[in-house]
């Protein structure tokens, strides 16, 4: 085998497409749907990986969810990168390799692709779309995998090629995913998190409440009963290892039955502090940090199952809280809708040439971090904004979803310049609405179009997205 | 019947007199009136005299200002934690530190004392999550204590502004002194009857009985209450065994190393009594029991020739011996006599016996009232109303209660039992025999 680290290999004919010229853009320009899986060339894992991850980063369903091969002469697979495949053909002497096993093993996986794909697909390549895709298509449970390679500490494989270093993290993207209902989590573990950069590698230590040293020293007490000497248990500790009580002399036997540990007690050799309480502080690995333990980021690190609403929305894209708010406060139409009634409306234009409508696109950038931030309070902030979106749109503009950050709204009898207008407005209020509030910025972005025959609503939001991922 | 219970006494000759109230004039009107009289009109004079060695003693003390620690064992006292703490801060000695062990309690103490702890009002706190008994959560305390004197001191008590410094003075004046009683006294006198007998009781038989055995040299407790210890003389005792009736046993053993005990009237700290009779009751049955069984059991050997053997050891214990085990016998055969040989009379003799005892407790009132004066104490004139009633107090309630718990130690060794130790500490102790 050569250099190149991709081969195609092709559902119908098991034909290997395998070119040393093979590039990107050819790549993408394949007929992919032809496509069983892509068998990567894993003798450099991390190479391999990293083919993986743009594969799995593009925006279309028909290649980011093809399924991915490893082929290796080796067998050792120590790194979690390994997993982060479908799977993984190990061979000896490549003539032998049985391409067609996993084109079989994968089939279930292509059929939904197929099915998606055949379907409108006018729902978002959105990450968690993205995310809900894969588990659906490959009814994988997102299982968690303790590692030293992430600061997260916790890796889930299959899925963390899907992110990239902007996005927030697979465990609390997981943990939104489940707070919509979308996952259902088994829990598995418990983990703490630096509160300044999310590391899970942190150092506890036990340190003094009055001075904050780290030299405590921990001493158990030991109460014998038949003569109520209590002390610490050096004072009882003989150099055999026996127990023998300093004020009358006998041997310590069973405890519960001469004698028992009532407590420990700390005791702080840089200050003078004696007492039970401690401080316990994690210092961070990565940043250096301390942070009190009580203050500490604490997860729970679940297995993930996908909900029958997560097997809907793989389908059909995601409504979120705050689409769901919208479409109470303002009516949201379906994507097909909105559609419809473009056209209509581009129609009307062509014929009577009166009148200017326009499309406005809104963009409220990472707003599932607004979630994830204020948590039930968030249910407040969407509300806030939909009263934005009211204020600014009139009661004949018609609006729907994209997913659940973009939004179109057909404006109609508006100008460009005073669809420009709106939108300012709305940024300007969504910003102050944020900056004022919670001390945070949304960052909007926004695009407003004239409506023509020749508007394709579909496209435009596509680019749209596009300009934005990239 | 009074005025012919009068004309009875007045009839009566010297012999006879004497005869019919023998256990009066013999025995407690001996010991209770004439001796703590005589000592006291020995020890006013001499407090008066020592005045200025008083005062170098207070000066050594703030001179050295040696660190105490305050050692407060206890279970579920949380809620008498606040008022203890507010006293020791307005201490005039100053140099002190607070030590609580919570024994096991089941209520909020350990939060109460956790948040004491964290504003820097107890020095050290340590809870034990499982009782291990009064004297296992004292050593505990004292475990941690870094003073060079130790007061030991009951959680549901508070104190003068100068109990501290003045408990610490005997200290500095005799470096025999192995440990000091502060006196106790009834903080909650004017809740009840009952505490209002027992308000009169404590300056009576603590400040005055304790005050004069004291200057006999046979004070045979120190309260645990409240006490002060040099940490020296702890240490050599290793601290408090097994209880009840800790505090006398305690003081028994720094007087068998040789050290001397004394009472200071001047040190006073209150303390809560209870305020029902059956409370009581309960409360004296603990402690009397603990007497036959520390005296009778534990410390025989005071009672024994050997190269330790001390005559005020001996003096010591006999005196409680005698004044309160045989002289609950001898009731019985007192009366047993008078019924016996003047039935007639019966009536008459009662009378007249309750009205000596009542002179005997006025006796001792007085006497009280003179030492708080001459401490510049501001004595409760009120409780003399009180005094009538104490012979029905000390005499029948008290000495019945004694009675019943000597008696049920001796036949059952019942103190093994006490609901205040763990119950495999009681186990532990009563195959020990201790
Ligand atoms: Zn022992
Ligand atoms: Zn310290
Ligand atoms: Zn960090």
């Amino acid at each position: 085998m050569n250099k190149q680290p991709v081969q195609l290999i092709f559902a119908d004919t098991n034909h290997h497409y395998l070119s040393s010229k093979t590039n990107w853009h050819d790549l993408l320009a394949l007929d992919w749907e032809q496509v069983s899986y892509i068998a990567i060339d894993a003798s450099d894992i991390d190479d391999a990986y990293e083919a993986l991850l743009r594969i799995r980063q593009l925006g279309s369903a028909n290649i980011y969810l093809r399924p991915l091969i490893f082929i290796s002469r080796e067998s050792k697979e120590l790194s979690w990168k390994w997993k982060a495949a479908d799977g993984v053909i190990n061979f000896k002497n490549e003539a032998q390799i049985d391409w067609s096993f996993w084109a079989e093993q994968v089939e279930s996986y292509n059929r939904w692709i197929k099915k998606l794909t055949d379907e409108d697909e006018s729902v978002d390549g959105h990450l968690t779309v993205k995310i809900l895709r894969m588990l659906v298509s490959r009814n994988l449970i997102a299982e968690p995998l303790a590692t030293t390679d992430m600061v997260s500490g916790f890796i889930y494989p299959k899925l963390q090629p899907f992110f990239t270093l902007k996005d927030m993290g697979v465990v609390q993207m997981l943990a939104y995913l489940e707070k919509q209902q979308l996952l259902i989590p088994s829990f598995i573990d418990k983990a703490h998190f630096c509160n300044h950069c999310d590391s899970a590698f942190l150092n506890f230590k036990e340190t003094c409440p009055q001075c904050h040293s780290h030299d405590l020293e921990t001493l158990e007490l030991i109460h014998h009963f038949k003569c109520a000497h209590t002390a610490d248990i050096t004072q009882f500790k003989q150099n055999d290892g026996s127990l023998v009580c300093p004020k009358c002399d006998q041997t310590l036997t069973h405890i519960g039955v001469d004698y028992d540990k009532p407590s420990t007690v700390n005791k702080c050799r840089t200050c003078s502090y004696v007492g039970q309480d401690s401080e316990v502080v994690a210092q961070c690995y990565q940043c250096g940090k301390k942070t009190n333990s009580e203050h500490l980021e604490v997860r729970r690190i679940n297995r993930y199952n996908i909900s029958s609403i997560g097997i809907n929305a793989a389908y059909y894209g995601l409504d979120t809280y705050f689409t769901n708010i919208l479409e109470t406060e303002l009516q949201l139409l379906s994507l097909r809708e909105f559609e419809l009634f473009t056209n209509i409306e581009a129609a009307r234009i062509e014929r009577y040439k009166k009148s200017e409508s326009s499309l406005a696109i809104v963009q409220l950038i990472e707003l599932e971090k607004v979630y994830l931030a204020l948590g039930s309070k968030a249910k407040q902030v969407f509300s806030e904004l939909a009263s934005i979106f009211k204020a600014v749109f009139r009661e004949s503009d018609v609006i729907t979803a994209y997913n659940e950050s973009i939004f179109a709204v057909l404006m109609t009898e508006t100008s460009k310049d005073s669809a420009d207008i709106a939108l300012n407005r709305l940024s300007e209020s969504v910003k102050q609405l944020f900056s004022q509030n919670f001390d945070s910025l949304q960052e909007v972005s926004t695009k407003s179009i004239l409506v023509n025959a020749e508007l394709d609503i579909k496209r435009v939001l596509d680019n749209f997205l596009n300009a934005q991922e990239n | 019947m009074i005025e012919q219970a009068f004309s009875f006494l007045a009839n009566l000759t010297t012999a006879e007199l004497f005869g019919y109230f023998w256990p009066f004039f013999i025995l407690d009107m001996t010991r209770y009136v004439i001796i703590e009289g005589l000592v006291l009109l020995h020890y006013l004079p001499k407090r008066k005299r020592m005045v200025s060695e008083y005062q170098q003693a207070k000066q050594a003390l703030f001179t050295q200002r040696p660190l105490v620690s305050i050692l407060v064992p206890g279970k579920n006292e949380g809620q008498h934690l606040p008022k203890l703490v507010e006293t020791l801060n307005r201490q005039t000695y100053s140099n002190i530190e607070l030590i609580v062990v919570d024994d096991g309690s089941d209520d909020n103490t350990p939060i109460i004392c956790q948040e004491l702890n964290k504003r820097g009002l107890i020095n050290v706190f340590i809870r034990n999550e499982v009782r291990g008994g009064k004297a296992s959560a004292a050593n505990t305390a004292l475990n941690f204590a870094k003073g060079k004197y130790i007061v030991h001191i009951d959680a549901d008590s508070h104190m003068d502004n100068n109990a501290i410094e003045t408990i610490l003075i005997p200290f500095f004046m005799n470096n025999e002194v192995g440990c000091v009683g502060g006196d106790v006294r009834v903080a909650n006198y004017d809740t009840s009857l009952i505490t209002q007998v027992q308000g009169v009781e404590y300056t009576k038989s603590l400040m005055l009985g304790r005050t004069v055995a004291s200057q006999l040299g046979i004070l045979r407790i120190v309260s645990g209450a409240y006490g002060a210890f040099r940490k020296d003389v702890l240490e050599q005792i290793k601290g408090w065994d097994v209880g009840p009736g800790l505090d006398g046993d305690i003081t028994l053993k720094v007087r068998k190393l040789g050290y001397q005990v004394v009472h200071e009237p001047a040190s006073v700290c209150y303390t809560n009594v209870p305020i029902t009779i059956r409370k009581l009751a309960k409360q004296r049955y603990r402690w009397d029991k603990s007497m036959i069984r520390f005296r009778l059991r534990k410390h025989i050997d005071i009672l024994k020739p050997s190269a330790e053997f001390r005559w005020s050891n001996f003096i010591t214990v006999v005196d409680n011996l005698a004044f309160n085990l045989f002289l609950d016998i001898k009731w019985f055969i007192y009366f047993f006599l008078i019924i016996q040989l003047s039935s007639d009379y019966i009536v008459y003799i009662l009378i007249i016996n309750y009205s000596l005892y009542v002179l005997a407790n006025l006796a001792q009132w007085i006497f009280s009232i003179i030492l708080q004066k001459q401490l510049r104490q501001s004595p409760y004139y009120l409780s003399l109303l009180f005094v009538p009633l104490m012979p029905l107090y000390t005499g029948i309630f008290l000495r019945f209660v004694r009675t019943f718990s000597y008696i049920m130690e001796l036949v059952h060794k019942r103190s093994y039992d006490d609901k205040w130790n763990p119950w495999k500490v009681s186990k532990v102790a009563k195959e020990n025999k201790l």
